[in-house]
């Protein structure tokens, strides 16, 4: 089964990577390629899916007990979210920002082996942790995907240049709403997500663990994120400020998973 | 030629060549419209419509040469009332170029601004007079409506239709790209002057959900609200219908700032969407600190007419796309006209396969007593199968040969090998690329 699941998200990859390449065309060129993006993304979308299924069926937990698995998550979380978005009066061509890093995401997850990283030490809080980072990994992706398309529409409408990609934009206010709702569906995925990390951690490795680098960064990352979505509610900051703080935040998770998962240290479950 | 379009012609003046006191004495209103079609038709020519905007005037027709363009310069140095006109000012087109040429004006690469939207309509209105007067028949019916075609493709295939080209449409442009739609968006106009209805008037026409409209003096503002489909308010309420608005628009006479950066912070204060700020006064009416303030974007005339600069730019960029996507279109029209001339031919030696097969089949048939349905249908099949497939290539190879010089041997050459009906009809050859000259 695990074989049939890898081969569905190879697969979703391939046509991932096929739509990533027609999203960003037809951004360029201003017309439609030989095939659609949209209709590339929901086929491969279904396919990544059924092969999540079938894994999680397959070890009878979430399907995040591996680095491959994990980061297909994410990639599955910010594609579902573009989707959605796309589905959305004046949200086009988000897929052409959305894509690219999701099947560079996916190409990483392609390359590791099945069992990389975190087996599962009988810590349940760990599949949780790895689950709910991993979906609201995705939509933050999503969101900063988004504040990028703002900040590029921003710097356009502000030059008064309007011809050319920024034609091809959606308009700012929408960006600005998809990036927010996308925080919303992301931060507390994230917050819970650590927050069992941490205590997963705590119980496997013992309190002093949190002053390791992984919980040190993603707390930090959390706090970028949290802020944002602090005076987005309180402040009315919406706009530019949000976008930058979106970036910076998805920086900074990347850095986290980055530390987490590729350098030689202990993880949640290890 | 294709039959089609071998006496196709175009002749005219345009702004490129002759000057506003020559186009305007050529001009054709719609009221005289139809005795002036009447007029052309009865200097010879088959069918024809008059195409007269300000830029133009253009007869398209069906005309057999060479006396149709004679007739037609004919009839332009009558309205000028004087000898012919002179020949640098005319242009004629036939054939094929009469048809890219028409593509060409109904898509607006010939117009003065490239791209500007009128033309599309006007060539429509003008096809539907001439028919309704009864001068355009099918020939030229097929014509126009190829060209309309061709032009509604380089509408939706290219960019030169793309970007405001005014002050007003700028402003409009830079709010549907900062809201999106602006159906739910309130505007607010400042000063009640020319300037400002002309913004106002666009706006509206772009379907903004509120609009205000705020002057010293109300009446003017009132007049403008009317127009426009807004509401009219005193000018102290400029501040309280402002933190409300989506974009203000500041057209007022006025000699200093009317809007300070303080009064745009106090606007904007706690509010989660931005402020689109249009100033079009001059002197300027808003403080250009105010441009600095978070989610606040500010354009002064200038700043406007740089988008208009940019966009004028993009869309000439996007002008050769358009000649090749013209260039190509009439090619394949002339492709497919040329293809129609192989018809008659076509049909002979399909009917003639169509006969053999038939025949043979049933000799197969006769000779196969115990064979049920399905053998025979089996039979049939087999049969229509092989005929198509031997056909398909010489058909299309006969199609393609059209639209050169061994078209007609090569039906000739089909003919004779099979045996066909020499004396079905056969359209004349013609030189296929059809031409222009300036007489």
């Amino acid at each position: 089964m695990i074989w049939w699941s890898r081969g569905l998200v190879d697969l979703a990859l391939t046509l991932y990577l096929w739509a990533a390449a027609a999203a960003v065309w037809e951004l360029g060129r201003g017309r439609p390629g030989p095939v659609s993006p949209r209709i590339l993304v929901p086929a491969a979308w279904l396919l990544h899916t059924g092969g999540l299924v079938l894994r999680g069926v397959a070890g009878g937990a979430p399907p995040v007990g591996g680095l491959h698995a994990a980061l297909s998550l994410v990639v599955w979380g910010a594609v579902t979210l573009a989707l959605w978005g796309e589905r959305r009066p004046g949200l086009h061509a988000l897929a052409a920002f959305v894509l690219p890093p999701a099947a560079a995401l996916g190409l990483m997850a392609a390359a590791v082996p099945e069992a990389a990283v975190f087996r599962s030490a009988g810590v349940r809080a760990a599949a949780g942790h790895g689950l709910l980072v991993a979906l609201g990994l995705g939509a933050l992706a999503a969101a900063s995907a988004a504040a990028l398309m703002y900040l590029f529409q921003e710097q356009a409408v502000r030059q008064g240049r309007l011809a050319g990609v920024s034609r091809r934009l959606p308009p700012l206010l929408a960006l600005d709403r998809f990036a927010a709702q996308s925080l919303l569906v992301g931060v507390p995925a994230l917050t819970a997500g650590l927050l069992l990390g941490a205590l997963a951690g705590a119980l496997v490795h013992g309190p002093g663990w949190l002053w390791q680098p992984t919980p040190v960064v993603a707390g930090l990352t959390w706090a970028v994120y949290a802020g944002a979505l602090g005076v987005r509610g309180a402040r009315s900051w919406g706009g530019r400020r949000a976008a930058y703080l979106a970036v910076v935040g998805f920086v900074g998770l990347v850095l986290t998973l980055g530390v987490s998962l590729l350098l030689p240290l202990r993880h949640v479950g290890l | 030629m294709s039959a089609p379009y071998r006496d196709l012609l175009v002749v005219g003046v345009n702004h490129v060549r002759a000057p506003l006191e020559v186009r305007e004495r050529l001009a054709v209103d719609p009221a005289g419209l139809g005795s002036v079609l009447e007029a052309l038709l009865a200097r010879g020519l088959t069918e024809a419509l008059v195409l007269s905007t300000c830029n133009r005037v253009e007869v398209w027709a069906v005309a057999s040469p060479p006396g149709g363009e004679a007739a037609v310069a004919d009839w332009f140095a009558g309205r000028l009332g004087g000898p012919m006109l002179a020949p640098d000012l005319l242009y004629v087109r036939r054939q094929l170029e009469a048809l890219r040429h028409m593509a060409r004006v109904a898509a607006s690469l010939d117009s003065l601004v490239v791209g500007e939207p009128q033309i599309l309509g006007q060539v429509r209105a003008a096809y539907q007079a001439a028919a309704a007067a009864g001068a355009a028949g099918t020939t030229l019916g097929e014509a126009v409506h190829q060209a309309l075609r061709i032009a509604r493709r380089v509408r939706t295939e290219t960019g030169v239709g793309r970007g405001a080209l005014s002050v007003s449409a700028a402003a409009v442009e830079l709010a549907r790209r900062i809201f999106g739609d602006l159906a739910g968006r309130a505007v607010l106009l400042v000063g009640a002057g020319e300037t400002g209805a002309l913004a106002a008037r666009h706006l509206a026409e772009a379907g903004v959900g509120r609009l205000t409209v705020a002057s010293r003096t109300l009446e003017r503002a009132e007049a403008v609200a009317r127009a426009a489909g807004g509401k009219a308010v005193p000018f102290e309420e400029v501040g309280a219908h402002a933190a409300t608005a989506d974009v203000v628009i500041c057209a007022a006479t006025v000699p200093g700032v009317l809007v300070t950066r303080a009064d745009v912070e106090r606007w904007v204060a706690g509010r989660p969407r931005p402020l689109l700020l249009v100033d079009l006064g001059v002197p300027r009416n808003v403080d250009a600190a105010a441009a600095r303030v978070p989610g606040v974007y500010l354009y002064d005339v200038d700043g406007l007419r740089e988008v208009v600069e940019a966009n004028r730019r993009a869309r000439e960029r996007e002008l050769g796309r358009a000649e090749a996507l013209v260039t190509e279109a009439v090619a394949r029209v002339a492709r497919q006209a040329a293809a129609r001339r192989a018809a008659p031919v076509i049909r002979s030696l399909v009917a003639k396969a169509e006969e053999i097969r038939r025949h043979e089949v049933a000799r197969t048939a006769a000779r196969l007593p115990a064979a049920g349905p399905d053998v025979h249908a089996a039979l049939d099949a087999m049969s229509r199968a092989l005929v198509n497939k031997l056909l398909h290539g010489p058909i299309e190879q006969l199609k393609a040969a059209q639209a050169t010089p061994a078209g007609g041997r090569l039906r000739t050459l089909v003919r004779q090998l099979f045996g066909l009906d020499p004396g079905a009809e056969e359209a004349p050859d013609g030189d296929p690329a059809g031409g222009g000259e300036d007489p």
